[in-house]
Parts: structure tokens; sequence; C-alpha cells
């Protein structure tokens, strides 16, 4: 089981990495954001340690679980509130940012609701499957897409275009201090770990994670692509003009025998399905955070089973983002989206902090 | 010794045209042979029964010769008399007994080759009508004794014979346990096909198949080796085999009976068959009414000029194409096999070449649904071919509304509800099969 692992974390580099970071790090690229992809990794990394060591000590147990059994109520449940609703939202966000997307380039003219209430609906059903379902399907779209994906980016590492002097140029602001807002960024790539938190309940026969330096490599990787290309492709200057730094950069890309000759397209089909998973896998974690805060809410992991507070968390947050998404503009979106991960990344301390303990506390007991 | 009265034993079959009584006298004593004539053989009632009654010299005699023949059953209550005449028992009304002895006809139906999965160079004999013929044959392609055989009546009133087959060493006594719920479960009435069966042992509005329908032994026997639970109906020609997984419909036996070069490559063509079959009708309305942009600007221009004559958008020319396409494959089936070839020659070629003439529909739809109908047949089960058929419409739809985005939307829907489905506590659709079995 413990390959799961690897997807999902996998799955949230590659949509920070490509649909925000992008936009953020573009605007420090001159302050720090070379460092701050070196040093984000590795923080990342030393947290992501310490959270699924210490989360698989308490075997084939979700975090609701475990807070409920070493807490006083008191704490646990604004606590489990606190962390769902930190998940739904970082989902929904992803949902708005591509719905923008797909409102600009697949279908265009549609006001950005449309496709926002598909995506909700679309969400919440995956949502609403069992944690067992998530991890498979997870791992299924996952293998099915990425050798698209990695071709793509292939494809835009050898293109013609790709000026490897704009990226040589920005080599001289590497040694420069990062900002909070550049260094959480960068931290916020690799913390889809996090989700262990409701997924540790599907490990149930799993010791150890191995590879898991693996882990903090595959974010540097995906960190740097995702910033060189578009600097690469689009010029040290001219990164800035565009607001999906990533889709413009598809766009310059061109395969001259292919069916599809804009790369474009492949690159935003695939990251339909990977938003969708994104989104599908965060708001599972959440509604499974918030209706773990109900008295007698057993976890199934297998098989549907108590669904009402889930799909009830779901429709709520859902109509929630459809109404923040209309109120949104793009650029608003990633004014939002940095502060938001400015605010996630100590919430994100706070609970490998607090699950270490708890582990700690466990075993002297 | 007074009368003989037959009404008194079986009330309702007394008047029935096909029943036979013999009154076979010997010493002063007298026994009563019942049959019915149309459910046994009778040259084997006069070879066994008449044949040793005329050598024996006394009744008792008689008993022990009895006693040895097979299929004797010594009746204790006389309720179910009636029951045994029907299943081909002769009953013999001895002066102080009573006993049944099996004279059934042998089977009329015999295995007949497989017309529905075909292979080309394997075992080419289809299970028969008849479940003991079908049991020979298993146990003849498994010659183990961990072959466990157990017989059940499903059907209220049809009491249709199944029986559960499966390899006691190798079987999952979970799936076994849950079959067994499900099958005390069937309340149906008249339970005369497999397919049916199927449908009784898994969620009825299950879209796609979570048990396997097939005809053939090999196929049987190769699953049994598996682990899996076999059901076999009388009356039909198919097995029922539990758990079935995605992989499983879309596996033809040829895979492992054929060197890897040539299996995989065919394997990977069966899967790229199911992703057209259902979702090209989809793409071709999203990439012509919303996206064509994504094509080369030669092929965007290429396809737009074959729709120059349609007059409407190209949703109505999608539907038009796969319900003749469905109608083509529907009638096909119903009518006799030798109109069966007029109609598809009058449907495929004339139709279509006099549908894109008259500018109903363009000619690449042409083109698309005739891969969609083609690559269909591809799937070796027919149950997943079904399944398969239906998902294009609603992806069709999802295109209608939201071009490319919509058709992605639907298979990622599909995709999922495929994953959530189980078979008998197993995962449906899921990556690496082998090495999952062994961490579980």
């Amino acid at each position: 089981m413990s390959r799961y692992f690897f997807y999902f974390v996998t799955l949230s580099m590659l949509i920070n990495a490509i649909l925000f970071v992008p936009r953020i790090l573009m605007d420090e690229r001159y302050d720090g954001a070379i460092l701050s992809m070196i040093l984000g990794p590795i923080i990342g990394g030393i947290f992501m340690y310490i959270f699924t060591s210490s989360m698989l000590k308490f075997r084939g147990q979700g975090l609701p679980e475990i807070l409920k059994q070493s807490l006083p109520k008191t704490i646990s449940i604004p606590l489990l509130l606190l962390l769902g609703s930190v998940s739904f939202i970082s989902g929904a966000l992803v949902l708005i940012n591509y719905s923008f997307i797909v409102s600009r380039y697949l279908i265009p003219k549609t006001p950005i609701y449309i496709p926002l209430i598909l995506f909700v609906m679309v969400a919440s059903f995956g949502a609403l499957q069992s944690t067992k379902t998530v991890l498979y399907s997870t791992e299924l779209i996952l293998v099915l897409s990425l050798p698209l994906l990695l071709f793509s980016i292939f494809k835009a590492y050898t293109n013609q275009n790709m000026n490897f002097d704009e990226v040589r140029a920005m080599i001289d602001y590497t040694w420069i201090l990062p900002s909070w807002k550049s260094l959480s960024v960068s931290t916020y790539a690799v913390t889809g770990y996090i989700s262990l938190a409701i997924f540790n309940r599907a490990f149930t026969g799993v010791q150890t994670i191995q590879h898991r330096w693996a882990v903090p490599c595959l974010g540097f990787c995906i960190l740097l692509t995702a910033f060189f290309v578009p600097i690469g492709i689009l010029g040290t200057d001219g990164v800035n003009d565009y607001i999906f730094t990533w889709v413009a950069t598809a766009d310059a890309v061109r395969m001259k025998y292919a069916f599809i000759e804009r790369v474009v397209y492949i690159f935003l089909l695939i990251y339909l399905g990977i938003s969708y998973l994104f989104a599908m896998t965060t708001w599972h974690v959440g509604s499974e955070m918030i209706s773990g805060c109900l008295p007698g809410h057993h976890a199934n992991t297998s098989a549907v089973n108590s669904v009402l507070p889930n799909a009830i968390c779901c429709a709520v947050f859902g109509i929630g983002t459809v109404i923040v998404g209309n109120w949104l503009g793009e650029d608003d979106l990633f004014t939002v989206s940095s502060y938001w991960m400015m605010i996630r990344s100590p919430i994100d301390i706070v609970i490998v902090l607090s699950v270490f303990m708890l582990s700690k506390w466990r075993k002297t007991l | 010794m007074q009368d003989f009265n037959l009404k008194n034993y079986i009330q309702g079959l007394a008047h029935a045209g096909d029943l036979v009584t013999r009154k076979l006298n010997l010493n002063e004593e007298t026994a009563h042979l019942v049959y019915l004539s149309t459910m046994c053989d009778s040259a084997k009632i006069h070879r066994t029964i008449v044949h040793s009654f005329i050598e024996s010299h006394n009744l008792s005699a008689f008993k022990a010769v009895l006693k040895t023949m097979p299929g004797y059953v010594h009746i204790q209550d006389n309720d179910r008399l009636a029951d045994k005449l029907i299943q081909g028992y002769a009953l013999l009304f001895l002066p102080h007994e009573t006993c049944a002895i099996e004279v059934k006809n042998p089977p009329t139906s015999k295995p007949q080759e497989a017309t529905i999965e075909y292979v080309l160079q394997g075992p080419q004999i289809a299970f028969s009508e008849d479940i003991a013929t079908n049991i020979q044959m298993i146990r003849t392609r498994y010659p183990l004794q961990d072959l466990q055989v157990a017989y059940m009546k499903i059907g209220t009133v049809s009491q249709t014979q199944l029986a559960m087959i499966y390899d006691k060493s190798k079987v999952d006594d979970d799936v076994l346990l849950r079959l067994e719920n499900k099958l005390m479960q069937i309340d149906a009435e008249v339970v005369q096909a497999s397919n049916q069966v199927q449908m009784l042992i898994t969620k009825r509005f299950n879209l796609l198949p979570t048990a396997m329908v097939s005809e053939r032994p090999d196929r049987v026997v190769f699953n049994l080796s598996k682990g899996k639970v076999v059901l076999i109906l009388n009356g039909t020609p198919f097995a029922i085999i539990v758990p079935a997984v995605f992989y499983d419909f879309m596996a033809s036996m040829d895979d492992i009976y054929d060197i890897p070069w040539f299996a995989r490559p065919l394997m990977i063509l069966r899967y790229i068959g199911a992703f057209l079959t259902t979702s090209l009708p989809a793409l071709y309305v999203a990439t012509v009414s919303y996206n064509p942009e994504i094509f080369r600007a030669q092929l965007a221009i290429e396809i737009a000029g074959s729709r120059a004559a349609v007059p409407y958008p190209s949703f109505y020319e999608v539907f038009f194409m796969l319900f003749l396409i469905e109608a083509l494959t529907e009638a096909s089936i119903r009518l006799p096999k030798y109109i069966g070839s007029m109609a598809t020659t009058v449907g495929g070629l004339i139709l279509g070449q006099a549908a894109q003439m008259a500018g109903l529909v363009s000619s690449i739809m042409i083109i698309v649904a005739s891969v969609v109908a083609i690559s269909n047949f591809m799937i070796p089960i027919n149950t997943m071919n079904f399944a398969l058929r239906v998902i294009k419409f609603p992806l069709v739809v999802m295109a209608i509304f939201f071009g490319l985005t919509g058709v992605l939307t639907g298979l990622f829907c599909f995709l999922i509800y495929a994953v959530s489905l189980r078979s008998f506590g197993r995962p449906y659709l899921k990556l690496f099969i082998g090495e999952a079995k062994k961490s579980r």
C-alpha cells in the first residue's frame, strides 16, 4: 500500500507547482525565489519525514480517531473543523483556478460559474467515494496521464524557443534570501503528505514508507521545471506578462507531425484530470475530517457507508466555492492564493508537530 | 389386498396424460410401477426394472435386486412422490414400502461449437444446456480431488438446478461466503438464464457487470485454477464466474494460448477499441462544435469541409448515425441468420452512402460510426460489450454541453464509478493487482 503515499504527494506537487507556484514565484524571481525553491523542498521534506513516521505509529488510524483518543473534545473538534476546512479550501482554490483556465481556453465566452458548478459536482462525486476508491483512482488516473505529461514537458525542454541563456541569467539571482511568501509557497508544493492524516486508515499493513527521500528530490525537480521552463520560453522579463504562466508556456510549444499540433491542448486536458483528482482527494480528506467530529462516526475505508455528513460538507463547501469563484477576478485569485499559502504553512507545521507530540506521548504511556 | 389407489399418493399428477401405471403380479403379490413417459427412458425401465422383475422368484428377491440398482432411493415420506416423478424417477409401490429408481431420459442437448466467444486456435467446444454434461466436462478438464461441486435450487417456481463449483484449496472463503449469502437471498420466481443469475447475485443497477458469463469450458477451468467460483445453471450453455474484475472482461482466451509478441499488442488493441467505442462520438461532437482549433489547420478545414452540406449541428448527425448503428446491431441479432447479412448490407453500405450523399451526415461521421461499431465488437465478453455501448450516450451529452472538458469529465466520472465498484469484495478496477494480492 505504501506506493499510494507517493501518488498523492506527487499529485499535490504537480498541482501546486504548475498552477500556483510559477505565478507567485515569478513575482519574486529577482528577490530570492530560487533559493526558496532549494530550501522549500528541504523544509517540506523534514516535516514530511516527521509526519509520516509519527502517523505510521498509529497503525490504520486517521487523524480524527487519534485526536479523539488523546485530546479533550474542546480541543480536538475545533482542530478537526479547522483542518477539514483547510483541506477543502486548498481543493476549492484549484477548482476556481482551473475553471478560469477552462473558461478562457477550452470553452470561451462561458461565464465562470458554469464550469465551476460542473467541477464542484464532479469533485463532490469523487470525494464521497470510499477512501480506498479514492486511492485506487488516484493511481489509475496518474498512471494514465503522467506519461503524456512527461512527454509534453520533454517537448517544452527540447523546444527550439527554449532559450537557456535566459535561464543562465536567472542563476545570478540565486543567493538572495527569500521572503516568507516565496518560502511558504515553495514549501506548499511538497505539502501533499498531510493527506496521510486520513489515508493512514487504508495503510493498515504498512510498517514504513520506503524511498521517502525521493519526495524532496521530486519536489525540487518539479519546482525547477515549473520555474525555469517558462523563463526559458517566455523570457526573463516576458514571463511577467502572463497570468497563467504554464498554459502560456505550453501554448508556445508545437508538435509538427502530431494530430494535435498544439501541446497546450494535451496539457490542458491532462491538467483537467489532475485537478479533478486533487480536488477529489482534498475534499475527501476534508469531509472525512469534518464528519470525524460527529460522535459515533465510524471510519469505513472500503465501502460507502455513512455518506450523509460527507455529502453535507461537500455541498456546503461546493456552494461556497461557486460563490467565491464567481466573485473573484483572475488577478485577485493569485493574491488570495499567495495569502492562503502563507497562512497554510504554519497550520501544516502545527499539525505535524502536534501529531509528533502525540506519537511521542503515546509511546511513553 | 385392498385396491391400489394412486390418487392417495400423487394428487396433482393422477390425471396427467403422460402418466404410465403398470401392475406387476408375482406369486399373488402385486407391485405397481408408475412413471412419466415423457421424462423417462422406457428402454431403460424395461432393461432394469421389468427385466429383473421377470427373473426374480419372489418380491423379496426383487427388492434385493432393486437395492443394487444405481439411482435407487428409498422413500420415507409419501409427500414428495410427485416431485420424484417430475424429476424422472420411476416409482415402485411394493406391498409394504415405496421406492424410486432414476430412469431419466439421457440429456438431448449436446455440447456445441463455441459461437459467441470464438477463438481461432484453442478448444472449440462450448458448454451444453445440461448441467450434468457440463460438470462432466469440467471434471475431465480439471481432474483434481479438491474440486468441490455443491448443488442447490434457485427460483421459487422454476426450481432450477444450480451447481456451485470451486477448488477448495484455492478459493477465497470470503468470496464463497458472500456468494452463498447472495444466492440465499434470491427470491425470483423463474430463473432460466445465466445473465439473469448474474444480475440477481450482483447489484441490479450496476452499469458494469461484476460477474462474468462465459460459454467456454477452458475459460471456466482457467478461472477455477485461479481460485474463482463457478456457477452452472441447468438449461443454459453458460457458466457464471465470480468474482470478475474489469480486466477479465477484456481478456480473450487467446491471450494465454499465443506468444506474448502478438497477444499483448492485441490486448492493447482491445483497450484502444474500448476507448474509441465509448468516446469517439463524443470527441467528434466536441472537436467539431467546440474546439476545432485543437487539430492542425488542414485537418480542421478538412473536417469542416466534409460537414459543408450538413445543415444542422454536429450532435444531430451523431445521434442519427448512432441510432442507425444500434438499430442495425439489434436487428442483426433478431433477424434469422440469412436475412441478417442482407440487413447489414442494406443498412451499412447503402444507407450510410445515401445519407452522406443526401447531406444528412458528413462523410467523417460515417467513418466515426463504423469505427464505433467495429471496435465495440473487439471486446470479448458480451455483457461488457453492452455496458460500453451504453456509456457513449452520456458522453455525447456531456460533449454537447461542455465540449472537450465535458468528454474528459465524463470519462473521469466513469473511471471513478468503475473503481468504486466491488466484485464480491474485490476492487473492480485497480492497477497492479498481482502485487496487491501479496501485500493484502
